[in-house]
């Protein structure tokens, strides 16, 4: 089996011979490397990954919401509350009287 | 006849010289023109996937382009092979579910179109060599393919020399039993 080893680069020459880096391996890894982009598969994975994450994040969210019974909001009107009590319409009558003949 | 042949013309190539100390003075493109073969076919034979073998080997280069290491003259082929075998190991360990689950994939083997047809226990060796556990597999990968003894490779892989050589030694008894078995 030794022997037989010893010849695995003239074996691996015959039966790999078609397996070479070329000129365009060489233009990938120029690119890559110019780029910054060490991983170009992992980054396109990582993006996909951030994408489904994200996805999930807002169907949580929607569904959060959506699940809240409605009817609950509470309606506050605009302007300062009353202290008092609202004064009725026959009561403003009767003090106007009062002013106009004391 | 054919192996001793081809151990010839591959002599012919030169081997840059290890000289200690020295910094490497070689290129990215005469490092790529050297080594990004065996890179390949080493990442190769470690995952049996040629897309992701070229993406091992384009990693190798970038990371090299990047931090530019100061690589020891004549040295340089052995960083570049370290690094390429720990990203094998690392994809290999994030797709072991995938591979138990959809099984190993297949190895391919791409002989040049005056290749095809020749000896077929050369390819028979080549598969079981990629069938082997990966602990296994890089040891004969660096040893038998790679030409580097058995400190070089526990000082790549940063493990005991007994290690190495007990892996040699079970690897080959492993593709023994299995030549002997097809």
């Amino acid at each position: 089996m030794n022997d037989r080893l010893r010849c695995l680069p003239e074996i691996t020459d015959h039966v790999l011979s078609g397996l070479k880096a070329d000129e365009s391996l060489k233009h990938q890894i120029l690119l890559s490397a110019a780029s910054g982009r060490e991983k170009r598969k992992t980054s396109y994975r990582t993006v996909i990954a951030l994408c489904c994450l994200s996805a999930v994040l807002v169907l949580l969210c929607v569904f959060a919401l959506g699940s809240k019974p409605a009817g609950d909001i509470q309606v506050i009107p605009a302007g300062s509350r009353r202290s008092s009590p609202p004064v009725r319409l026959e009561e403003m009558i009767d003090e106007a009287a009062e002013l106009t003949n004391p | 006849m054919f192996c001793s042949l081809l151990t010839i013309e591959r002599s012919i190539v030169p081997e840059p010289s290890v000289s200690s100390g020295e910094v490497s003075s070689l290129t990215f493109d005469e490092l790529y023109s050297l080594y990004a073969t065996d890179v390949l076919r080493v990442s190769y034979y470690y995952l049996g996937d040629r897309q992701r073998a070229e993406d091992v080997t384009q990693d190798v280069f970038v990371r090299y382009l990047q931090n530019r290491p100061a690589l020891l003259s004549g040295r340089e082929k052995s960083w570049l092979l370290k690094v390429a075998l720990n990203r094998c190991r690392d994809l290999w360990r994030s797709s072991w579910l995938k591979k138990v689950v959809l099984g190993h994939p297949a190895f391919e083997l791409f002989p040049a179109d005056d290749e095809i047809g020749k000896a077929a226990d050369s390819i028979a060796l080549a598969e079981s060599v990629n069938r082997l556990p990966p602990e296994f597999k890089e040891v004969v990968l660096l040893h038998y393919y790679q030409g580097y003894g058995v400190s070089e490779i526990a000082e790549m892989l940063e493990i005991a020399e007994g290690t190495v050589s007990s892996r040699l030694s079970r690897a080959r008894g492993r593709l023994s039993k299995e030549l002997k078995g097809e």
